[in-house]
């Protein structure tokens, strides 16, 4: 079986050579990858390049080579029925599922050349450019950046009470107006009201102050460099420094007090010593707002979080290529199932549309959740079918591909987080599961089929 | 005049051949829909008059369009080069140039007639987007589901009477089906206008912003342009590698005010290739009709002449390369 | 009938059958499930090991049809099909079987060794005696000076070569033709005939489907003549095309005078004319004869072939 299935797979990777293919995309990657820093310019720090490489270049390509990985997959077997070149290959004692999966494997060969080619010259642009810059640039960013950062968010704020006792004052009022509320609608309520507390909670008047506390897993690498970042605005939104006082303690023998002005924006960062905090204690972090300044709101979700050091760069890189190639090796075989059942261009609509709904729906459930639309005291709009059904179509599908699509690396990668080794055998075994259903539904469906008109 | 009659048949025939595609049905089918369904999602309560059904139904039309011009474009010379329908033509006393003219001006018809379609409904995408409706007795937000409704239902309602055509006549399906959808967005364009926000019988007034049409005219204009460079590189490369060229022509002119620097200052580089590189940004100008604004039809004049130029040159330069390839 | 048939037919054969077809029934429908074409009504047949099978038939006979069911390709609307002992969907009876389609649809970017590297690759058949078979078929197909250049570049004729070698590649027990000499020249012709003989006295079994009925008729064992999708004629060739109630006596020429006699002699015991003229041979052995004498120089270029291979004609 492995013969046929190497065999198959040959003939796929060889056609995707002969054809040019795999040269015209390594040269538009080429042109991409280099063409895209020149051009795209952060805020002109090394950092915010650095960033720019790594995610708005990688990212350019991933959808590059995910276009080019549906149409390829798209093709695979659909132009080889179209063209009656199957039958030839139908007629050997070679079953259904070989040619499925060599096909399949083809496919994977050619994004395993491509993402390596991609790896190593975004790497190479990478020690071009640190080789300019000076010993101090080159440390802080191997802190911020180009590193793997394990993240260790704050406990979340407890509103429960309170969201429960505004929830019920909330249906009174409406009761009382003599209206009735759905399902739909007390949802909206709900989230609304939720929204509201956490954004209450996150927002500090001068003279006043804000506590969270850190839990530090057992497993985190303690002893390495490490750093608080925190995410918070003034809540005028113009970009400004605020002053005000951090307190940092973990146990009796750590603590760290800092007054400076901290500018206010996403991105802020406190260094800490190697060794401030061991594995299983508690980080408490207190913010003091000074009084004459003005008041400041922190993300009601990330406002503060610890970042120590689990990893280089290297390898962060290497297991962030590994998560997009599963994610392409997920596409590629939507797109051979979808060949299997349409023809070439119809196929490659299908499953183009299909992915995209699988990678928007999730901004289906943010928006649901976040609900900006009803603001707290005024009844929700009832739903309408369009949007019922839209919404339970959408989300459905979230639900089914979600786990599969938003194996986003890149943020993490570019933002110097932690892509665990964790998220890789989530991303294979979810590559696994699916692609097991969906060979196994085509292959079927192929062995039933006439592939002789 | 028998070279005029021969346009005119390979010309029909590209045309046909298109609209037989099931995937240019599809593409037409789900930009309809969608634009349809935008206003009857969307739960504005800010009185926006439509601007996000228009945008909406604006960007589906250049979206899809895209695949329409560009796949229609690869496929239709290529497939015709690979399974020797191209010989058994040129073997006739039928001129290269012809032959290429007349595949351009068939696709052109195509997407004429898909640009047709989608302008209609986001005309009638926008009319159903929600108004701000007041009288003396009350006043509040009112879509005109009416007219959405029979927007949505049109695709469904073609493919249903194409479907009992091949069923009773053995018509063509998918051919059938577009050319009995368009009808039916006539109709139910015409019949709109007889009927108010409420769904009640009132005069006749279609109650659209035909200021829409030249923002409809222009993204036409930007896929008659990338019609021809399609063509222009099927002439050479096979399907795949004619889409990739095409995507990436298509994002460098998106960006290109961005990469080259518009009207800036320049490297002769950079002005070389913003010079080569077709503009997708001129032809993108729903912005304009925000606010009641209006795109004047000078402009569109002067984005016709555009485009017929830079269309015409490409396609010269595909002619010249197909003048020397060989056809088995 | 050929004096090549006729020694094979002399000689005993298994009964073994190869392919076993009853009652089997093709109808082609719309879209709505109507029917469009009744490609087969209903034909019978069967192929026993060690003959060559000829199926015969107009254009729309069924000929086609008949053949992609056989091999698992189309699915029958009624009957049953065995083919090597099991149902033609099954993978392990592929193994014995070799198929060249009337239009050869190869993979235009592979060369003819890639293309039978491949497909032995399908067979599962070992490194070294694919390469051996491969160099083998190139070299009897005459393409070994064009073994590395890719297919989509050959002429009709060279691509019928390679799907000729790659039917042959697994050395099949049970070998399916559909018009296997169309596009050849023919020295490739005669080439595929004595192929197709070597491996018939060796015990495999050959359908051969083609309009070129000189060459059906002179390599065949049996005859199926299909029409509008059924059997018209069923037999041995030499059943069928025997007229039982002629005769022709072949004898060298005479003078005028015993010619006369002669003559004179058949008229009064038949009484009727006979018929006199010279025997002529066939085109193919007469064009043959004339290019083997052409010249002192062999056969070179495009097409120049050294014979069966060896493992075909089991002298490997």
């Amino acid at each position: 079986m492995i013969g046929r299935v190497l065999a198959v797979a040959t003939l796929t990777l060889r056609g995707a050579v002969r054809s040019r293919a795999l040269f015209g995309l390594a040269v538009l990657l080429l042109f991409l990858m280099i063409g895209l820093p020149m051009t795209v310019k952060g805020s002109g720090s090394p950092a915010s390049d650095v960033n720019v490489l790594l995610y708005y270049t990688l990212g350019c390509a991933w959808a590059v080579i995910m276009v080019a990985t549906l149409l390829l997959s798209c093709a695979g077997i659909s132009r080889d029925i179209e063209q009656e070149k199957i039958r030839l290959v139908a007629v050997k004692p070679v079953r259904k599922t070989e040619i499925w999966l060599g096909k399949w494997f083809g496919v994977l060969a050619m994004n395993a050349v491509l993402l390596v080619f991609v790896g190593v010259t975004v790497s190479g642009l990478l020690s071009w450019k640190i080789r300019s810059w000076d010993p101090a640039t080159k440390k802080r960013l191997r802190q911020t950046v180009l590193v793997a950062n394990r993240t260790i968010p704050h406990r979340p704020d407890d509103i429960g009470e309170d969201l429960e006792r505004m929830y019920e004052i909330e249906l009174d009022s409406i009761k009382e107006h003599g209206r009735e509320t759905s399902a739909f609608q007390r949802k909206r309520i709900r989230g609304s009201i939720r929204h509201a507390l956490l954004t209450a909670y996150s927002q500090v008047s001068p003279g006043n102050g804000k506590a969270w506390q850190i839990d530090i897993p057992r497993a985190a690498k303690v002893g390495e460099p490490m750093a608080l970042h925190i995410n918070f605005s003034p809540l005028s939104g113009e970009i400004r420094s605020e002053r005000g006082s951090w307190s940092l303690s973990a146990g009796s023998d750590s603590e760290l007090v800092i007054e400076d002005r901290i500018v206010a924006g996403m991105g802020n960062r406190i260094p800490l010593p190697d060794d401030f905090v061991s594995r299983g204690q508690t980080l408490s972090v207190r913010f003091e707002n000074a009084t004459g300044g003005s008041s400041v709101v922190f993300d009601p979700e990330a406002a503060i979080e610890l970042r120590i050091r689990e990893s280089s760069f290297a390898r962060n890189l290497f297991f962030s290529l590994l998560v997009i190639f599963c994610q392409l090796a997920l596409l590629s075989a939507f797109g051979l199932a979808a060949g299997t059942f349409f023809s070439f261009p119809v196929a490659t609509f299908v499953a183009t549309v299909l992915v995209f709904l699988s990678m928007t729906g999730h901004y289906f459930v943010v928006s649901e959740k976040s609900d900006v639309l009803s603001p707290v005291g005024v009844q929700p709009r009832e739903q309408s079918v369009f949007h019922a059904v839209g919404e339970t179509l959408v989300l459905g599908l979230e639900r089914i591909s979600g786990p599969a699509l938003r194996l986003n690396s890149l943020v993490k990668l570019s933002n110097g987080l932690l892509v665990s080794l964790g998220s890789v055998f989530h991303a294979m075994l979810v590559v696994i599961g699916y692609s097991a259903v969906l060979t196994f539904i085509s292959c079927i469906y192929l062995s039933r089929r006439e592939l002789a008109a | 005049m028998v070279a005029f009659n021969q346009l005119l048949t390979l010309t029909r025939l590209t045309a046909v051949e298109a609209i037989r595609q099931p995937i240019f049905l599809l593409l037409t089918n789900a930009c309809i829909v969608l634009t349809a369904v935008m206003p009857m999602v969307l739960l504005h309560q800010f009185g926006e008059e439509g601007k996000l059904a228009r945008d909406s139904g604006l960007a589906f039309h250049f979206l899809f369009g895209l695949f329409v011009a560009s796949y229609a474009a690869c496929s239709s010379l290529a497939r015709e080069i690979g399974s020797g329908t191209a010989s058994a033509v040129l073997s006739k006393p039928v001129s290269r140039s012809g032959f290429l003219i007349s595949k351009f001006l068939g696709l052109g018809l195509v997407i004429f007639a898909f640009s047709a379609c989608a302008c209609m409904s986001t005309l009638m995408s926008e009319r159903v987007a929600e108004r701000l409706a007041v009288t003396s007795n009350a006043g509040g937000y009112v879509i005109d589901w009416q007219t959405g409704w029979l927007l949505v239902c049109a695709p469904f309602a073609a493919m249903g009477v194409a479907g009992l055509l091949n069923y009773y006549r053995r018509q063509p399906f998918v051919s059938t089906a577009f050319l009995v959808l368009i009808v039916l967005l006539l109709i139910v364009f015409g019949v709109s206008g007889w009927f108010d926000r409420s769904g009640n019988l009132s005069s006749f007034d279609l109650r659209v912003q035909w200021r829409i049409i030249p923002a409809s005219i222009l993204i036409t204009l930007a896929l008659i342009v990338l019609c021809a460079i399609a063509l222009s590189l099927s002439a050479r490369l096979g399907t795949f590698a004619t889409l990739v060229c095409c995507f990436g022509i298509f994002v460098l002119g998106l960006l290109s005010d961005y990469w080259f620097g518009g009207t800036g200052e320049r490297s002769a580089v950079s002005g070389l290739l913003y010079a080569l590189i077709p503009n997708w940004q001129h032809f993108w100008r729903a912005d304009a009709l925000a606010a009641g604004g209006l795109i004047p039809w000078s402009y569109v004049g002067r984005a016709l002449v555009y485009a017929g130029t830079y269309s015409a040159a490409t396609l010269v330069l595909g002619l010249l390369s197909f003048r020397t390839a060989d056809i088995r | 009938m050929t004096s090549e048939a006729v020694d094979r037919d002399e000689g005993s054969h298994e009964t073994a059958l190869m392919i076993e077809a009853e009652g089997l029934v093709k109808v082609f429908r719309d879209f709505w499930r109507r029917p469009k074409v009744r490609a087969v009504d209903g034909i019978d047949f069967n192929v026993g090991s060690g003959e060559i099978v000829g199926l015969l038939g107009p254009n729309g006979s069924g000929k086609s049809t008949t053949i992609k069911m056989l091999l698992g390709l189309l699915f029958p609307s009624a009957g049953s099909i065995r083919v090597l002992g099991e149902s033609p969907q099954d993978v392990t009876a592929k193994q014995r079987i070799g198929y060249l389609p009337e239009i050869s649809d190869l993979y235009s970017f592979l060369t003819p060794r890639e293309t039978l590297d491949f497909y032995g690759r399908l067979f599962g058949l070992k490194r070294k005696i694919r390469r051996s078979r491969i160099e083998q078929l190139l070299e009897m197909v005459g393409l070994t000076h064009a073994a590395d250049r890719q297919v989509g570049e050959f002429s009709m004729g060279m691509k019928r070569r390679v799907g000729l070698a790659q039917a042959l590649v697994n050395d099949p027990l049970l070998l399916i033709l559909d018009e296997p000499t169309a596009g050849l020249d023919p020295p490739a012709c005669r080439q595929v005939k004595d192929t197709m003989l070597a491996m018939v006295r060796r015990g495999k079994s050959i359908v051969l489907s083609s309009h070129l009925l000189a060459d059906v008729e002179s390599v065949c064992d049996r005859l199926v003549i299909l029409h509008n999708g059924r059997i018209r004629a069923q037999g041995s060739v030499k059943d069928l095309l025997t007229q039982s109630d002629r005769l022709s006596v072949t004898i060298p020429v005479l003078p005028p005078e015993k010619m006369k006699a002669l003559l004179h002699a058949l008229r009064d015991h038949i009484g009727e004319e006979p018929q006199i003229e010279h025997p002529s041979m066939d085109l193919e052995r007469f064009f043959l004869d004339v290019i083997e004498h052409a010249g002192d120089s062999p056969l070179t270029g495009a097409g120049h072939h050294e014979g069966i291979a060896r493992y075909l004609d089991g002298t490997e």
